[in-house]
């Protein structure tokens, strides 16, 4: 741990930011955190990353909200116990809505509750490193190397485009 | 900024790997078997289930090729570029439209085994169901809409040029591609004709489809009315209109030369298109449907009793269920099998067979009473009669016509965004 160093590169131009990323990951070297003013899908697939997390919270929500909904149907209809018109005093296909309806709902609340706990949000600190004009428009680029490798990711980067390299401590 | 001539850039198409020759005499064979089957079935004892299966199948790809027409005339009203490339095969199932027309009138002979208020007319409704009144009023409704729909698709392919038919030496303005073919204006006219004529068509479309499913359909039980009818009819054909253009475009891919402008996002942008339609159409089918059951007036509910509750016909509404609804919807929420070219065609292919049998299911309850379940080779030859026509007019406007919208202003723009691959 005591041979990482960290360095921050930060580019003003969305392609050169992308082939920072593709010569880092040819040189097997990790990218730590990538900061974007905007969206962008490229620097998703250039990132390669494994499936989010956060679909695991969506799906147990759902599979919640649809018990709920259904079992609040079933409870509900079997506290009063009537027959109506001749249909069954637990009814399946209005279930389906009551159902539905709660799927959406509890599995939307708790892909905002995957979201936040994903993205460790909220966060009452930025780190120092962090640049004010991540949010107005400039790229960066987090990269943790060993103590040998630094001199070539320094270059690396600086090949890329990046307009500015500063060492980070921690 | 880039001259309007270098905009224009040079769209080749491989050559077609197909066996037209192949292809045509098997449709021919069908289309033969299919009407073979069709007289053999009048002459006997079941002219009733041929008239049955008649009506099944003209519903069935009737439905498909207005759909396909109006993806075309929906891609031009909201100038979408992402579909640019599968546009002309969109309108490719538009030749059958005029065979849809014959067999509608073809229906005309058969109206006495199809229609049961011909024999035991409905009181207050005679004005409305009469052979006289349904025929004009379908028939100058098809025709109209056929029209529109071929003039679409007239304006979408008279810029056009076979690519090294013709050259024209005295244009000055417009470039020559390589292959010979004129590269047209950049905004011809018959761009400026969709433009209206889609809005027109799509609002057409509704009115023309819930039309023949309330006078073709839903007469076939004359004391039954359900409000949404008319649109779960041609939501559904939407449906499978999608369906089937997915297969199209697999086919395009593979066999048509097409696989360096139709590419996967294509395939997963429809995937998603079917996937949204798959969802309405279950939607509209379980808003009648609860409504029904809530209420359970007898009047309504008999008609959803017989096709749900009754042997022969409760297995096959479960199967419809399952194979157009369930089954779909579950596999189109993966990401990555939208762009797998075999999981599509099956499941394309599966959706509609399951349309079909809805149709089926829709149809034959109210016709065929107590005589068992109605598919056998009479159905299955003369549907096959009738897929060989839809498939000879789909060859016939793959040799005619070139497969991408050359003189689409908005595919030049998509191909500047999205080279074809062999370019980029």
């Amino acid at each position: 741990m005591a041979q990482e160093r960290s360095l921050l590169g930060i580019f003003a131009h969305l392609d050169d930011l992308l082939a920072a990323l593709r010569v880092i990951a040819d040189n097997n070297l990790e990218v730590h955190t990538v900061y974007s003013p905007v969206p962008r899908h490229e620097i998703q697939e250039a990132l390669a990353l494994k499936p989010s997390r956060v679909r695991f919270f969506t799906l147990t929500g759902g599979i919640l909200g649809i018990s709920i909904g259904v079992g609040l149907t079933i409870y509900t209809s079997l506290q009063w116990n009537f027959i109506v018109a001749g249909k069954p005093v637990i009814p399946l296909v209005p279930a389906v809505i009551v159902g539905f309806e709660f799927c959406i709902l509890i599995s939307v609340l708790f892909n905002l509750l995957g979201l936040l706990v994903n993205s460790r949000l909220p966060r009452f600190r930025l780190p120092d490193h962090y640049d004010a004009r991540f949010t107005e428009d400039r790229f960066g680029l987090l990269l943790t190397c060993t103590e040998a490798e630094h001199e070539k990711a320094r270059n690396l980067l600086r090949e890329a485009g990046a307009e500015e390299i500063h060492e980070v401590e921690g | 900024m880039k001259s309007k001539d270098d905009k224009l850039r040079e769209i080749s198409i491989a050559e077609p790997r197909v066996n037209w020759r192949l292809l045509t005499s098997v449709c021919l064979a069908m289309i033969l078997i299919g009407a073979l089957a069709f007289w053999i079935g009048l002459s006997g004892d079941s002219a009733q289930r041929t008239w049955q299966a008649y009506l099944i199948n003209f519903l069935f790809w009737s439905g498909l090729a207005y759909g396909a027409v109006l993806f075309a005339a929906v891609l031009n009203i909201t100038k979408a570029r992402w579909g640019r490339p599968i546009k002309r095969l969109a309108e490719a199932p538009g030749t059958f439209l005029p065979c849809s027309f014959l067999f509608f009138c073809g229906l005309y002979y058969g109206r006495e085994k199809i229609f049961p208020w011909l024999h035991e007319p409905v009181e207050h409704k005679q004005w409305w169901l009469n052979v006289e009144f349904l025929f004009a009023r379908d028939g100058l409704a098809l025709f109209v809409l056929m029209v529109i729909s071929l003039a679409l698709i007239y304006c979408s392919v008279r810029e056009d040029r076979k690519p090294g038919a013709r050259r024209r030496e005295d244009a000055p303005e417009k470039s020559t591609g390589k292959a010979g073919a004129a590269i047209p204006d950049y905004a011809p006219r018959g761009w400026r004709a969709q433009q209206v004529l889609s809005p027109i068509l799509g609002i057409l479309y509704a009115l023309v489809l819930s039309l023949i499913a309330i006078d073709l359909i839903m007469s076939l039980d004359p004391h039954w009315v359900s409000t949404l009818f008319g649109a779960y009819y041609f939501i559904g054909s939407f449906y499978t209109a999608l369906a089937a253009l997915m297969i199209l475009c697999i086919v395009a891919r593979q066999h048509l030369g097409l696989e360096d402008y139709v590419q996967p996002r294509h395939m997963h942008d429809l995937g998603k298109l079917m996937l949204a339609f798959c969802l309405l159409t279950a939607d509209f089918f379980y808003s009648q449907f609860l409504v029904i059951w809530y209420s359970d007036l007898p009047e309504e509910t008999r008609y959803v009793i017989l096709r749900v509750r009754q042997s022969p016909w409760e297995p096959l509404a479960w199967t419809v269920l399952f194979v157009c609804f369930a089954i779909p919807f579950v596999v189109l929420l993966n990401r990555k099998i939208k762009m797998k070219p075999r999981p599509m065609i099956v499941l394309s292919a599966a959706i509609l067979i399951g349309m079909w049998l809805e149709r089926l299911l829709l149809v034959a309850p109210s016709l065929s009473k107590g005589e068992g379940f109605p598919v056998g080779l009479l159905e299955i030859f003369i549907t096959a009669g009738f897929f060989g026509t839809m498939g000879l007019c789909l060859i016939l406007f793959f040799r005619i016509f070139p497969l991408l919208p050359i003189s689409d202003p908005l595919l030049h723009e998509y191909l500047e965004l999205n080279p074809a691959k062999h370019e980029a």
